[in-house]
C-alpha cells in the first residue's frame, strides 16, 4: 500500500532550480513568528537543542579530526567549532544558523524567502557575539546560487527542507557538491511511513495544532533509503548513518533514538582523496557505524 | 568595557559555587564568565573561623565534591553530625499516674538519625568564611590553570542599563530576546553581558534594579550567633523551640580552642537579642544553659525574664483532643523506640565575639526575568528561616540546577537569557517547586512552634511526638533536607 504513495526522487538533469515557489510562500507568511518559542515554529524550538547537539557531535567526530591542529586548539577566543565553515540551506529565520555561529562556526545562511532572511538578519544583529558578518552571513539565495559562486564548506546543513523542494535528487546533488573533502552533509526530514503520517501530519497539524495544516505533504517525505541511494549513486559522498529524532510527550522534548520511522537525521561524508590524508580517510570509513 | 556571556554578581557561597560549577562543566568551557564581588577573599592564608556557619547536607557535599571545592577545605574545620534532635519547650512531661511510661519518651521531641536514611552522616557544619575561601581557592586554580574563560573582579553594581535606546522604557513584549544589558559598577567599569546571575543575597541590589516582585514576611525576630565551648563533644545538631523562637547548637570544628565547640544560633525577639548581645559572657552562658535545659517547672524563668506573658485561653475541646491523642499515639511507639531524648549540651565559655542578624522570609515568584536577561539565584530568589540550616543547601541546589541548564544551553549554542527565557525555564520550574516546599516546611515549623497558647502547645507536643514515631514522614522531611 505504501508503494502507491511512492514518489520517486526526481533525477532530471535540467538546469532549473530545485526550489518550489509555492512552498516558499507558505513559510514567508509565518516568518515574523519564527523566533517566538511559543509561536508557529514552537516544535522547531523544541527540536532545536536536539538537532544542534547531534550536529555538534557529528562535526566533532567526523570533521574536526580532519582539520588542521591550529583550528582545534587555538587562543582564548577559540570555541568548539572554531574554523569550521557551515552553510545552512533553507535557514529560515536562522534558528539553526545562530546557534552554530555561537558555537564558533563561520556560518552562511541561505533561504529563498526574503522575509525569512530579513527576520534572520534583524534577529542576529541583536546578539553582539554573532552580529558580525565575519561570523554569520545571510543571503537570499538557492543552493544553486551558492554552487555557482564557487564557495564550499566543511558542513552543509539541509534541515527540514528536502520535503519542500521541487526536485529532491537534484537538491541533494547540489548540496553534496558544496561539501569539501573531509566534510559532511547533514540532512533532516520526515520518513514516509504510517507512523510519520499519524504523528507528523495527523497529530502535529490536525490534532495538536503544532503546525499550520498543509505545512507538510506526506507524499513528499523521502525514506532514509531513498536519500542514501541518491547520495551513493549520484554524488561523491558516502552515507554514514541515519538516526531517529523522537518526541517524548512526558518530558516535552525530543531526543535521538534508533528508529528512523518518523523524524530522522542523515549524515553523509565526503572522503579525503589526497594521498597525504589517506590514513584519515580509511580510519573515518572504519568508524562508520549504522550505515544506511 | 567587559563583554561576557555570564556575569555573576555576588561572590558569596552561592555565586562562587555557581561560577565554579559552570566552569567545571565540559559543555560550558567556551563561555566567558565574570564574577563580581565587593570583597573577594584573599586566598594567601586561611581566614579565622567565622561565627556564621552552614549546615551542609549530604547532597550539597556531593555537589561541592563534584565541582572540586570539598577537598580544598581543611579537614580539621569540618564538623560532622549524625543525629538531629529537635525538642519542644518545656520538657519532659510532668510525671503523673496516667503517663509514667510516657515520661521516658517525653512528648514534643523528634530525633532524626542518619541511619533513618541509610547515610553515614546527616550533615556537616563548617563556617562560611572557610567554605568561601575554599571556593575562591578552587576558582584561583581554574584561573591560574590557564582557563581564560573565568575572571574575578572586585566591585559593586551601581546601575544596569537594559535597553539600547534611552527613549524606550522596556523591551517590547513581542521580542523573544532583550538586548544585552550593560552593568555599571561603582568604579565606573562597565560590563555588557548575555546573562546576569544575581547572587547578591536576600537584599539583592540586582533584583531591586530589575524591579522584580519580592514577597517578604518579616519574622520580627533576630538571630544571635556565638561560638561556645562545650563540656562534652557533640555529634548531634540540637534545636530547641522555646517561646521566643528556636535555639540551635551545632557542632563546629575550630582551631581556637582544644575544647569541644558548639555554634549557637539563637533566634529570638529583637529586644532579647539586644539583651543577649549586651550581656556579659557569664550571663550569656547561664542564659544559654537555662534555655537549653529548663524544665516545665522552670517556666517562670522564661516568663520572668524577657518574655511576654502568655495568653491564657483554654478551649476545653482542644485540650480534650490533645490529651486523647497523647494517650493513643506515642505510647505504643515509645516502647520500641530506645532513643527519644538526647541530653542537651552544656556550654562553659563564650569564644570570641557574638553577632546578630535579622530574619526574614522572602520569595520571588519568578527566578528567570526574561525581559532583563537576569536570573535570580540563592537568597536573591528566596530567603528562608535558618531553621535546620537549610538556606545554603537550597542555594547550592539552585547553583547546581542553573549550572546544568547553562551548560546544556551553551553546549547547543542557545542564547542564555534570550529565547524568551526558554533555556533557563527548567531551572525555574525545578527550583521554585523545591524551594517553596522547603520554605513551607520551615515556615510551617516556625509557625507551629511559635504559637504559645498552652493548649495548642499540648496539641503540638503530641503532634511532634507522633511525627517522631512516624518514620515514613520523618524520612520525607529528611530527604527534602538532603
Amino acid at each position: 500500500m505504501l508503494k502507491s504513495f511512492r514518489r520517486p526522487l526526481c533525477s532530471s538533469s535540467s538546469a532549473k532550480s530545485s526550489v518550489d515557489p509555492s512552498e516558499i510562500g507558505k513559510f514567508s507568511a509565518l516568518a515574523g513568528k519564527w523566533w517566538d518559542p511559543n509561536g508557529s515554529a514552537a516544535p522547531l524550538h523544541r527540536l532545536n537543542p536536539t538537532r544542534i547537539g547531534y550536529i555538534r557531535s557529528t562535526i566533532e567526530k567526523m570533521v574536526l579530526p580532519n582539520c588542521a591542529p591550529a583550528v582545534s586548539s587555538g587562543d582564548r577566543n577559540t570555541k568548539c567549532l572554531s574554523g569550521i565553515d557551515v552553510v545552512d540551506v533553507g535557514c529560515g529565520a536562522g534558528l539553526v544558523a545562530e546557534p552554530m555561529a555561537r558555537l564558533g562556526a563561520k556560518v552562511l545562511g541561505i533561504d529563498k524567502s526574503s522575509e525569512g532572511i530579513a527576520v534572520a538578519r534583524t534577529h542576529a544583529a541583536k546578539d553582539p557575539a554573532i552580529a558580525s558578518t565575519d561570523v554569520l552571513r545571510y543571503r537570499e539565495a538557492a543552493v544553486e546560487d551558492v554552487l555557482n559562486s564557487g564557495e564550499n564548506f566543511d558542513v552543509v546543513l539541509a534541515l527540514e527542507i528536502i520535503e519542500h523542494v521541487a526536485e529532491p535528487a537534484r537538491f541533494l546533488r547540489h548540496c553534496a557538491s558544496l561539501v569539501r573533502e573531509g566534510g559532511v552533509l547533514i540532512l533532516s526530514t520526515l520518513n514516509r511511513t504510517v507512523a510519520s503520517y499519524v504523528l507528523g501530519i495527523v497529530a502535529a497539524e490536525r490534532v495538536l495544532g503544532w503546525l499550520p495544516p498543509g505545512t507538510h505533504d506526506w507524499t513528499r517525505f523521502p525514506t532514509p533509503e531513498e536519500v542514501a541511494d541518491v547520495i551513493r549513486k549520484e554524488t561523491n559522498l558516502v552515507p554514514e548513518e541515519a538516526v531517529g529524532v523522537a518526541y517524548n510527550p512526558f518530558r516535552g522534548s525530543f531526543s535521538i533514538v534508533e528508529t528512523t520511522n518518523v523524524n530522522y537525521m542523515l549524515t553523509a561524508s565526503r572522503p579525503i582523496v589526497t594521498a597525504r590524508n589517506s590514513a584519515n580517510q580509511s580510519s573515518l570509513q572504519n568508524e562508520t557505524s549504522a550505515s544506511v | 568595557m567587559f563583554n561576557v556571556d555570564l556575569l555573576i554578581i555576588g561572590g558569596g557561597l552561592v555565586g562562587a559555587s555557581l561560577a565554579t560549577a559552570v566552569r567545571s562543566h565540559p559543555l560550558a568551557k567556551d563561555l566567558r564568565i565574570l564574577l563580581v564581588d565587593p570583597s573577594p577573599p584573599s586566598t594567601q592564608s586561611w581566614p579565622p573561623t567565622s561565627l556564621r556557619t552552614s549546615t551542609i547536607s549530604p547532597s550539597s557535599k556531593m555537589f561541592l565534591d563534584d565541582i572540586g571545592v570539598w577537598d580544598r577545605i581543611p579537614v580539621d574545620r569540618i564538623a560532622v553530625f549524625d543525629r538531629m534532635f529537635v525538642w519542644d519547650h518545656p520538657y519532659p512531661l510532668p510525671a503523673t499516674p496516667s503517663n509514667t511510661e510516657v515520661s521516658k519518651a517525653p512528648a514534643g521531641t523528634i530525633v532524626f538519625d542518619a541511619n533513618d536514611i541509610e547515610q553515614d552522616h546527616l550533615g556537616y557544619v563548617l563556617d562560611n568564611d572557610t567554605l568561601r575561601n575554599a571556593m575562591f581557592r578552587r576558582i584561583g586554580d581554574i584561573v591560574g590553570g590557564g582557563s581564560q574563560g573565568l575572571q574575578v573582579i572586585q566591585g559593586s553594581v551601581k546601575t544596569i542599563k537594559f535597553v539600547d535606546d534611552e527613549s524606550e522604557s522596556h523591551v517590547p513584549e513581542e521580542e523573544d530576546s532583550a538586548p544585552w544589558p550593560v552593568v555599571e559598577l561603582e568604579s565606573g567599569e562597565t560590563i555588557q553581558c548575555r546573562l546576569i546571575a544575581a547572587c547578591d543575597g536576600s537584599r539583592s541590589r540586582v533584583r531591586t534594579i530589575c524591579g522584580a516582585d519580592w514577597f517578604q514576611y518579616g519574622y520580627g525576630q533576630n538571630a544571635v550567633v556565638a561560638n561556645v565551648e562545650l563540656k562534652d563533644i557533640i555529634t548531634t545538631a540540637y534545636q530547641r523551640f522555646v517561646p521566643t523562637g528556636p535555639v540551635a547548637v551545632l557542632p563546629v570544628s575550630t582551631e581556637d580552642t582544644l575544647a569541644p565547640v558548639g555554634n549557637v544560633i539563637w533566634t529570638t525577639t529583637p529586644a532579647e537579642a539586644r539583651a543577649l548581645m549586651a550581656a556579659d559572657e557569664t550571663d550569656f552562658i547561664n542564659e544559654l544553659n537555662i534555655v537549653l535545659a529548663a524544665h516545665e517547672d522552670e517556666d517562670q524563668v522564661f516568663a520572668s525574664s524577657f518574655y511576654p506573658p502568655e495568653s491564657d485561653q483554654n478551649p476545653a475541646l482542644w485540650r480534650l483532643v490533645a490529651k486523647g491523642l497523647q494517650v493513643v499515639l506515642p505510647k505504643s511507639a515509645a516502647e520500641n523506640k530506645v532513643l527519644n531524648f538526647i541530653p542537651p549540651p552544656e556550654a562553659t565559655r563564650v569564644i570570641g565575639k557574638r553577632g546578630q542578624f535579622p530574619l526574614t522570609l522572602g520569595h520571588s515568584p519568578q527566578y528567570v526575568l526574561r525581559k532583563k536577561r537576569t536570573v535570580l539565584v540563592g537568597d536573591a530568589a528566596h530567603s528562608v528561616h535558618p531553621l535546620a540550616g537549610q538556606g545554603v543547601n537550597l542555594g547550592f541546589a539552585d547553583a547546581q540546577s542553573l549550572a546544568d541548564c547553562i551548560a546544556s544551553a551553551a553546549g547547543t549554542g542557545r542564547d542564555l537569557g534570550g529565547e524568551n527565557g526558554a533555556p533557563l525555564m527548567r531551572y525555574q520550574s525545578e527550583r521554585i517547586t523545591s524551594n517553596l516546599g522547603m520554605i513551607g516546611v520551615l515556615h510551617g515549623l516556625q509557625r507551629v512552634f511559635g504559637v504559645q497558647n498552652p493548649t495548642f502547645r499540648d496539641f503540638r507536643r503530641v503532634g511532634i511526638s507522633a511525627l517522631n514515631f512516624a518514620n515514613p514522614l520523618k524520612k520525607i522531611i529528611l530527604r527534602a533536607m538532603r
